[in-house]
């Protein structure tokens, strides 16, 4: 019986291994708006262009977000594009207005995934210019932050007008307030966890965490990402509409 | 006469429990349903939309390619066919799939034609709006695989449901049906590439 285990756990493995290999893994919803897996930005560009997505999200609510990876492994780029939307639900709920743009610095492919709230103004069409016109040309030339923040000014300035801004969220907290809010929340949790511990102490529980606890900020995965504080929203739907291409 | 009460009581409760269960399967079932309805309507249109692209490529074509009269028949004839078929949710069998499936993959067949043979016309191939145009056509593909493996997805998710243990009881009871699966085309399920 004992003997079994093992060699099923190995077939399990196998399998397990062969499975991951077909298909490249999708990372999990990163922090910022851009992430740039391959490192083919600089520092300073990708606090650029994550300041630009940024920027167009405050006024227009529309979520733009570019992902660089290095490689597909074998992958389909389309299929690939698909479950990364589906995973990241990039866009605002209700809204679907979010939008990757999907780079594979290997393999010179770019896709333009549009979410289905911004497939009226994002035509396919539009979005296969874009490629053709905006990136693919500034990529052979070597720019690719500069090809990057071209396409995102044309594809915001296609969307203008789609959406307005966001409602202030909890509707009508005043801003003073809305500031203080997460500190008095901070401190709550703070709170909670020193009298869970002091509680478990007393309860004479000996098992003890080592690191940070959970909501510790030092415990989040890193990345390269660019600055411009986390976006939230997320719940945008996607339906494969957009563009393929590459240079 | 207390203990009659106490078994009149345990039967009530027993009936009581077995109607909330065999609600809950039913209304699982009408869930899962509506969910492939939903997801056979996105198919559909995925598809529509693609039969809709079909009149301005063809007229673009023609402008270049006009005597390429066979091509650009084929698909004005696989477009028809592919009008004729159309499948409301309750009729959705294996072999009406099948059918649908065909017809599309007809379409499929003569567009990709219709691509090869624009590949020798230089000005064709630069121009703008036939450019557009398949990108267009690449973007529905894509869509239409989309919409295809979310149909598959939401119809396995319902087989499952209804074929469980005991819930399939409660399926066979109400005659709640299996729903197919698209099956993956040989050959054919590639959306007709085209390099820039």
């Amino acid at each position: 019986m004992s003997a079994i285990w093992p060699r099923a756990s190995i077939c399990f493995w196998v399998v397990a291994t062969a499975l991951a290999a077909a298909a490249i893994q999708v990372p999990p919803r990163p922090f910022g708006r851009l992430s740039d897996f391959a490192g083919i930005l600089t520092r300073g560009d990708r606090q650029r262009i994550e300041a630009r997505l940024a920027a167009i999200e405050e006024s227009t609510s529309n979520q733009f977000t570019v992902a660089i990876f290095e490689s597909l492994e074998g992958d389909s780029l389309e299929d690939f594009s698909i479950r990364l939307a589906d995973a990241w639900k990039v866009g605002h709920k209700g809204r679907d207005n979010g939008l990757i743009l999907l780079i594979v610095a290997r393999d010179r492919k770019i896709r333009i995934e549009v979410g289905y709230g911004l497939e009226g103004s994002i035509t396919d069409a539009l979005a296969g210019r874009v490629i053709r016109d905006v990136l693919a040309p500034r990529f052979r030339a070597g720019d690719f932050s500069g090809g990057i923040l071209a396409a995102i000014d044309a594809l915001d300035a296609a969307s203008r007008g789609e959406f307005g801004p966001m409602e202030g969220r909890g509707g009508g907290v005043p801003a003073p307030l809305a500031a203080v809010l997460p500190f008095f929340l901070f401190l709550i949790a703070v709170g909670f966890v020193a009298w869970l511990r002091r509680a478990a102490y007393l309860g004479g529980s000996r098992d003890r965490h080592h690191g940070g606890p959970l909501w510790w900020p030092g415990t989040w995965g890193g990345g390269r990402v660019g600055r411009g504080g986390g976006f939230s929203g997320g719940g945008g739907g996607f339906g494969g509409g957009g563009a393929s291409g590459g240079w | 006469m207390k203990k009659v009460w106490i078994a009149l009581g345990i039967v009530v409760l027993l009936i009581l429990v077995a109607f909330g269960w065999v609600r809950g399967a039913y209304n699982g079932f009408v869930q899962g349903q509506e969910g492939v309805g939903k997801a056979w309507a996105d198919v559909e249109s995925a598809y529509q939309r693609r039969a809709d692209l079909i009149p301005n490529l063809v007229e673009t074509v023609k402008g270049y390619a006009s005597h390429e009269k066979d091509v650009l028949l084929g698909v004005t004839d696989a477009r028809s066919r592919v009008g004729q078929v159309k499948i409301s949710m309750d009729a959705l069998t294996p072999e009406a799939i099948q059918k649908f499936q065909e017809a599309q993959q007809g379409l499929s067949g003569a567009l990709s034609k219709l691509l090869a043979v624009a590949e020798a016309y230089p000005d064709l191939k630069a121009n703008k709006s036939f450019l557009d145009l398949q990108t267009q056509l690449e973007g529905t593909e894509n869509r239409i695989n989309v919409a295809r493996n979310r149909f598959n997805e939401a119809a396995r998710e319902y087989n499952i449901r209804i074929r469980s243990f005991p819930a399939n009881l409660v399926a066979n009871l109400f005659g709640f049906g299996p729903k197919p699966y698209f099956q993956a085309e040989q050959g054919a399920e590639k959306a007709p590439k085209v390099k820039f």
